[in-house]
């Protein structure tokens, strides 16, 4: 055996479950989970790792059944691990029903509406619109190669 | 009763009636066409419905696949 330099796998799960504070800026208030939002953003928006939080800029203009700040995810599955990799993925689809896209859109921002609607991450996919439509995002696999937010 | 074509993991359900940007509509007074489009990255499955060459329901079932992770490697790029 000899020693090995690593982040421990524990910590990355950790991490998710808001376990660790580094600075002194905790806001958290409860020991509950907070709530996580997907909005939907227009292609000509220019998310990306720079985003702090959710903004209504370039988000899909609120019509039918698509509101500003778009749809809560159904966490239904706490964060885990496997290997040496800390996942976590929402247990559910989420679905905008019934709306006409503003746009070509192509991009979700995932957000905690919780702490002061701080981005957690930007997804990209093909430009899509909808025409009195219905708009469902299916997750990946929750496992550690595949899942929505993975800390490998 | 939803008018709602509904991606039933195999293929889109046709309603008698689908809403569309003019109302509801007859299906059977409109043209329809469905594809996919599948890459590393994602599943995209959508169905349209045209009224004379006019979309005028679109709907679209997309799977994501594979997003980046948060590695040790970025997380040193930012210290």
């Amino acid at each position: 055996m000899a020693n090995s330099q690593a982040m421990c796998t524990s910590f990355k799960a950790e991490l998710l479950n808001g376990v660790h504070a580094f600075g002194t800026t905790v806001a958290r208030g409860g020991t509950g989970a907070d709530t996580f939002k997907l909005a939907l953003y227009l292609a000509s928006g220019s998310l990306g790792a720079g985003t702090t939080a959710y903004s209504s800029t370039s988000e899909l203009a609120a019509t039918g059944n698509y509101a500003a700040g778009g749809n809560t995810v159904t966490n239904g599955s706490a964060p885990t691990s496997s290997g040496t990799t800390a996942y976590w993925t929402p247990s559910a689809s989420v679905q905008w029903t019934s709306f006409t896209s503003s746009g070509s859109f192509d991009a979700a921002l995932l957000y905690n509406s919780t702490q002061s609607n701080k981005a957690v991450a930007v997804f990209t996919f093909s430009a899509q619109s909808v025409a009195s439509g219905t708009f469902t995002l299916t997750m990946p696999t929750n496992d550690s190669s595949n899942a929505l937010i993975r800390i490998a | 009763m939803t008018h709602q074509p509904r991606f039933n993991g195999a293929g889109w359900d046709d309603p008698a009636l689908v809403e569309t940007v003019r109302g509801l509509w007859p299906a059977c007074d409109l043209q329809r066409s469905d594809g996919a489009r599948e890459d590393e990255n994602e599943l995209c499955r959508w169905v349209e419905y045209r009224l004379a060459g006019e979309v005028v329901h679109r709907s679209v079932h997309l799977t994501l696949k594979q997003t980046p992770a948060f590695t040790e490697a970025a997380a040193a790029e930012l210290s």
